[in-house]
């Protein structure tokens, strides 16, 4: 009976323990991270008498949590998964509605702006839409800065989150330990599961795991430990690891998460993958960075090209066009694009500036410059590929430059040294920057500062174009002279024709005394019927104007005709073309050799052969002192073997003028022969009569235009003279000495050499006496005035066509449409993209991001959803089933409870007999 | 499988709110018309977006380009019209002039004041501004008066070459104004003629002056065409007495116009040089030894321009005197003139022919611009707006399965043991 007693007594127990633990789950049954618990039930050992074993009953071995260690595992991996998504996609949320809203995106801003500009084109003179473009241009300026300012904003979210998620991190990570501690406390007092604290464990590690990827390694003993990254370790046993977020080495606007310790701090931001932080850094990384920099890039692009534009045109009082919007290199913006790394050893008095040069070769990265731990040599890489753009040796002496990508990264002193590290932000703050800087209406240059004319008087068809300025600075950024003095072009010129198909351009200064320009453009072809370019498009070009002290007029010779001529004179000498490339220094050399007594017309020929050489010969020489001569027989002027004389039955003509007495109609006479001389015109050689400016007297001027040797011979009275002058004066009397006898004197052409950018002349000797002296500075002189122009059409002789400063030019609109073009420009990526396609192809980034990462995350979420499910599947608690439960379980008790009152009764059955 | 309680209230959970963001994105798209909100939405599709947007922005900025356009260039066609009536009228008088027979000294008189006064027209019309307060005929300098001086001073245009252009699409400019000089000045002349000016550098204050002069032998003249002349004043003791003087050289050979070597000057004196008959007025500045003074410049031209000719028609009806010289002279200067009008007429209806090409191209280039922005709204509408009916029945299914989901967990939820115990 007792027996029976006992036995009921442990079906008693048995039952309340499990409906204790019944009404736990049921109590738990929202409870996160809970999972139902079970009990154990086992037979108590059987007594054993004779007939058998007798039962005694019941009892709970265990309480145990239904779980399913595979399926924890993989709802901390899916929940980093997740979160990481939800974290990327929350943010890039923000930066897609931004960039397209209208009202703060950039494209309606970009329109506005560009519109605003062609109303001023189309009523240049009007101020009210000046003031409306200068509005506009700040209305840009603020949008770009206010794109700037709320994507700086989402960037200190990033920070601000990153600090709330590293204290989490820290407070869940001692949390783990601590109940690390408590479970193996609680293992080593009872051999039972703490099943509530392993919950509470599980709970926390899923908590984290929506934080940051982790990693969990069963120790024993109840111990478990926790790593982040790639193996670093958070939670070891019972002691957990410090996270602080620190600022950037590089770059300290971006905070980075490091370990903590007494020594200091170890930045393992970039190990760190997965959960909340994870995805906040690779929305930093991916999208953020490059939302800054393309931002930043078509700002730079924008400023820059607009003020380049803007600088060429004129305004309404005759000035230059100031900065339009801020200057991109201003030396203030200049030294916030590079950082030196914090740990860069001391003292930090490393200054460097980085300036746009070349803003079609800009891109969105950032640079990194490295110096090599060993020695001086650094090298810049490019972040976005990893390539290496630069690499050299630190400079020695300051300041130095070097430039890749458009980008000038200026050495302005410190003391730089190995193992240094740099971080290069060309572009990043570029949007922030970016200002409109004019302001008043009338300081907008429209008007471009060239006009051309064509001369009324001109007999020909021929027509100037409107012309153009090209650059107002050198090759080596200098500003040129044709526009340096305020409100005119200095000099004017003047292109004036010499022959139908040659022309000069003259300094026009004086209108009515045109003169050769410095170095001069003379004697140049003129092809009718096709565009004919008046100036050189190539910046480094030069010219050098022969002035040798052979060239001219050679020795004179007399004696019996036919005498024969005389050569030239010229020298045979050795000319070298060197070509250096700009980008290797490497150089190649052309030579020749002229024979003597060449002629500059095969001087010319033969240089013209050269690479990077245009050669362009002429000559000209004076015929004077006509009153020293009678139109008496055997008078007789020859050049180049054409008889000028005319006679008529042996003995000279009686229509040839006396020049002794009419010295100016033999000057006609002479003119009107050579130009009607087929041979003469055929060469290119023709004549003028004119009066000599100083003595008034006649002179017969006679021209090559292709550098012709010219041979005169003259046979004449005895006594009779004939003075004949070279271009530079030098003069030669021919004499004659009757009948029979000439006098011969050869006068030879001159040479001027154009070289192509990056060509140089030298020659053997170097005192030549072609060229002079080779080694003087300023031998050869640079011919490039930045402007361009040119003609179209027949021109005949004497044509004029002036260029001049386009004063008070106001409805000219030109230099506006230039600026208004710069819209559908390619400025971008080399020529590749317009402003407005750049401002397009980040929109379309992010909103691709944003779309991928929204599936990424609805896929994430279903992969947890799933996840969950299968958690709460097998450890969630039923409600249902714990009633029926409940149910059983109160039935046993009953049931148990009977027992003892069987019991009772068989005991009180037993008492009452007595 | 086994479900747990929280399973159902999950389940419940997802599917409503899952319903609720499909329901309120659709409440979105319909509510704006558009199906496409944000970029992320569909990237290609908002990038077209974007392009096309600019694109329309660009058309519509064309079209209010081309407007512009059209105004000045109807100002432009009215004002040549006013000036083609007005050479309609000299022309008239010409004819009339024609009548040396029977016309008298004062009524050629009366013939060249009317000429006066329709110069003193023209050069109204020539000088018109628009409605921004600029001169049309003037090229670039529109604040400028283009055309300036009288008989006495020469006529100048003072204006440049040059069009002002429009941009009426991305490729196409159209000029909206034509410069004075090509349609008024240089017209090519029944003879050859030629152009007197001062030389910009002259200092003489106030400015001495050239008259237009008149060619009055033109055989003469077109043996020296086309050579330019250059009068150049002297230092003043290189005549006895000494005293202001002048030189004519020829320009291009520097050669001394023969008998014009230091010729003293006496203003208002008529000049005749190599068939050309002109004058000088004022106090011309005298030049040194080594420097000329104020210089004058008579170019030989093939054109004339159209003050001129009236003001050479004017003056050659001024001087008959009777004579049967002076009346050959004017009806030369008839021909002349007829011809010359001729040809301004010409000129001008060249230039009206091309207004009309022009604003030909600008309705065709607005028209144009009309049809592109058509097909580019039809591409947008395609790529942005919604769908009416799909979305409405898309709405109506998510409302369907939201009521769904909610009486489901309305029903399952009520499902419990513990109601029943």
């Amino acid at each position: 009976m007792p027996g029976l007693l006992d036995t009921a007594v442990t079906g008693l127990r048995v039952s309340q323990t499990a409906l204790r633990t019944t009404g736990h789950n049921i109590a738990n049954a929202n409870t996160p991270g809970y999972s139902r618990q079970g009990i154990d039930i086992e037979t108590n050992p059987a007594q054993g008498n004779g007939v058998g074993f007798i039962g005694n009953g019941a009892r709970v071995t265990a309480i145990e949590r239904v779980v399913d260690e595979f399926l924890v595992a993989q709802l901390r991996t899916d929940t980093s998964l997740s979160s990481e998504l939800e974290a990327f996609n929350e943010n890039i949320r923000q930066l897609d509605s931004l960039l397209s809203d209208p009202s703060t995106g950039l494209s309606r801003g970009l329109d506005k702006f560009f519109s605003t500009m062609e109303n001023g084109a189309d009523d240049p003179t009007s101020i009210p839409s000046r003031q409306l473009i200068i509005s506009e241009a700040e209305n840009l300026s603020q949008r770009f800065n206010t794109l700037y300012d709320s994507v700086e904003t989402v960037s200190k979210n990033i920070n601000q989150k990153l600090s709330v998620a590293v204290s989490q991190i820290n407070a869940l990570a001692e949390n783990v330990a601590e109940i690390n501690k408590n479970i193996a406390q609680s293992i080593g007092v009872s051999d039972q599961p703490p099943n509530d604290l392993l919950d509470k464990r599980e709970e926390a590690l899923r908590q984290l795991s929506q934080l940051v990827s982790i990693d969990v390694v069963d120790q024993g003993d109840g111990l478990l430990n926790v790593s982040i990254g790639s193996g670093q370790s958070l939670v070891v046993g019972g002691d957990a690891r410090k996270l602080a977020l620190v600022d950037g080495v590089l770059d300290p606007q971006q905070k980075e998460i490091a370990y903590q310790d007494s020594v200091g701090s170890q930045v393992i931001s970039n190990f760190l993958n997965g959960g909340e932080v994870g995805g906040l850094l690779d929305f930093r990384e991916s999208t953020l960075t490059a939302s800054f920099n393309e931002l930043g890039r078509i700002a730079i692009v924008l400023s820059d090209t607009f003020n380049d534009m803007h600088s060429k045109g004129i305004d309404l009082n005759n000035q230059f066009g100031g900065l339009f919007f801020n200057d991109v290199n201003d030396p203030t913006v200049a030294g916030t694009r590079v950082f030196g790394d914090s740990t860069n050893a001391p003292p930090s008095d490393r200054v460097m500036s980085v300036e746009i040069n070349d803003t079609s070769q800009l891109t969105a990265s950032n640079y990194v410059l490295e110096v090599a731990s060993g020695d001086t040599s650094y090298r810049v890489t490019r972040e976005t590929d990893g390539a290496v753009v630069f690499s050299g040796a630190l400079p020695s002496s300051f300041p130095a430059s070097i430039e890749f990508d458009g980008v000038q990264l200026n050495f302005s002193g410190g003391s730089f040294q190995a193992g240094d590290r740099f971080l290069i932000q060309p572009t990043r703050t570029g949007a922030r920057d970016i200002g409109a800087a004019l302001e008043r209406p009338d300081q907008l240059a429209f008007a471009s500062p060239v006009v051309t004319t064509n001369d009324t008087g001109n007999t020909g068809n021929a027509q100037i174009n409107a012309g153009s300025l090209v650059s107002l600075e050198d090759v080596n950024g200098n500003a040129l002279s044709l526009f340096s003095t305020p409100g005119q072009m200095s000099p004017p010129l003047l292109v004036q024709f010499t022959t139908p198909t040659t022309y000069d351009v003259l300094d026009n200064s004086d209108p009515a005394n045109p003169v050769q320009l410095d170095p001069p453009i003379r004697n140049r072809t003129y092809v009718p019927g096709q565009n004919n370019s008046l100036f050189t498009q190539d910046p480094g070009a030069s010219v050098i104007v022969a002035n040798g002290a052979s060239l001219g007029i050679g020795v004179a010779a007399a004696g019996p005709g036919p005498i024969a001529a005389n050569p030239n004179g010229y020298p045979s000498e050795i000319f070298s073309v060197t070509y250096t490339d700009p980008a290797t220094g490497g150089t190649q050399v052309q030579s020749l050799s002229t024979s003597p007594d060449d002629s500059a017309k095969s001087i010319a020929s033969q240089l013209s052969n050269l690479s990077g050489v245009t050669a362009n010969a002429r000559n000209s020489m004076t015929l004077s002192g006509f009153g020293g001569l009678t139109n008496n027989t055997p008078l007789q002027l020859d050049i180049n073997g054409v008889d000028l004389v005319e006679y008529a039955a042996g003995i000279v003509d009686g229509d040839v003028p006396n020049p002794a007495t009419d010295p100016m109609a033999f000057n006609n006479y002479l003119a009107d022969r050579v130009n009607a001389d087929t041979t003469l015109s055929a060469a290119g050689i023709y004549a003028v009569a004119g009066t000599n400016a100083v003595s008034g007297n006649p002179e017969l001027r006679i021209f090559s235009a292709q550098g012709d040797d010219f041979n005169v011979t003259l046979e004449a009275q005895g006594g009779e003279t004939l003075n004949v002058s070279d271009y530079n004066l030098s003069a030669v009397n021919l004499t004659g000495a009757g009948a029979g006898n000439e006098s011969t004197v050869t006068v030879g052409g001159t040479v001027d050499v154009e070289l192509s950018s990056d060509f140089t002349l030298a020659t053997n000797p170097v005192l030549s006496g072609l060229f002079g002296d080779s080694s003087a500075p300023g031998f050869a002189k640079s011919s490039y005035l930045g402007i361009e122009a040119s003609i179209n059409g027949v021109a005949d002789t004497g044509d004029r066509f002036t260029l001049d400063f386009n004063t008070d030019g106001i409805s000219d609109n030109r230099n506006a449409i230039d600026l208004v073009n710069l819209s559908s420009a390619e400025v971008i990526d080399d020529g590749l993209k317009t402003m407005s396609d750049s401002y397009g192809t980040l929109v379309e980034l992010v909103g691709i991001q944003t779309n991928a990462s929204g599936i990424n995350l609805q896929a994430g979420q279903q992969v947890l959803n799933q996840t969950e499910d299968l958690r709460n599947s097998v450890s969630g608690v039923n409600l249902d089933e714990e009633a029926a439960r409940l149910i059983q379980f109160e039935q046993i008790y009953n049931a148990n409870a009977q027992v003892i009152s069987v019991a009772r009764d068989l005991f009180d059955r037993l008492i009452s007999i007595f | 499988m086994r479900i747990s309680s929280i399973q159902i209230f999950d389940i419940a959970n997802d599917s409503i709110s899952q319903s609720n963001q499909a329901i309120a994105k659709t409440q979105a798209q319909l509510s704006t018309g558009q199906r496409v909100l944000t970029p992320s939405d569909d990237p290609v599709a908002s990038t077209k977006i974007l392009e096309i947007e600019q694109n329309l922005s660009r058309l519509e900025q064309y079209g209010k380009n081309i407007d512009i356009a059209e105004n000045n260039l109807s100002q432009e066609e009215s004002t040549l019209d006013s000036i083609a009536n007005l050479l309609q009228r000299v022309r008239e008088i010409a004819v009339q002039a024609g009548n040396t027979a029977t016309y008298t000294n004062s009524e050629y008189n009366a013939l060249a004041s009317e000429v006066d006064s329709r110069l003193d027209e023209l050069m109204n019309l020539l000088n018109t501004k628009n409605a921004g307060g600029d001169y049309i005929f003037a090229g670039y300098t529109g604040g400028d008066k283009p055309f300036v001086g009288d008989a006495q001073s020469g006529f100048q245009y003072t204006g440049t070459d040059g069009n002002v252009n429009i941009k009426i699409s991305d490729s196409t400019k159209v000029a909206t104004s034509d410069s004075g000089k090509a349609v008024f000045v240089d017209i090519p002349a029944a003879q050859n003629s030629f152009n007197t000016s001062a030389s910009a550098a002259n200092t003489s204050n106030p400015a001495s002056m050239i008259s237009v002069g008149q060619v009055v032998d033109q055989a003469v003249y077109d043996e020296f065409y086309p050579k330019d002349m250059v009068i150049s004043f002297k230092e003043d003791s290189a005549i006895v007495p000494a005293g202001k003087n002048f030189t004519i050289t020829e320009r291009s050979t520097g050669n001394i116009v023969p008998g014009f070597q230091n010729v003293a000057f006496i203003s208002g004196q008529t000049i005749e040089v190599n068939g050309l008959s002109f004058n000088m007025t004022g106090t011309p500045t005298s030049g040194t030894v080594t420097q000329d003074g104020d210089q004058f410049f008579v170019d030989s031209s093939q054109n004339q321009d159209v003050l001129t000719t009236l003001a050479r028609f004017s003056a050659a009806m001024k001087q008959v005197d009777g004579t049967q010289e002076s009346k050959d002279f004017v009806s030369q200067m008839v021909a002349d003139t007829l011809n010359n009008t001729n040809n301004i007429q010409t000129s001008i209806l060249e230039t009206t022919a091309e207004l009309g090409a022009r604003l030909n191209t600008l309705e065709s280039t607005k028209e144009l611009h009309l049809d592109t922005g058509l097909v580019s709204r039809e591409i947008m509408s395609e790529l942005r707006d919604l769908d009416y009916a799909e979305a409405a029945s898309r709405l109506a299914s998510q409302t369907l399965i939201l009521e769904a989901a909610q009486a489901t967990f309305v029903r399952v939820s009520q499902l419990t043991l513990f109601s029943r115990l």
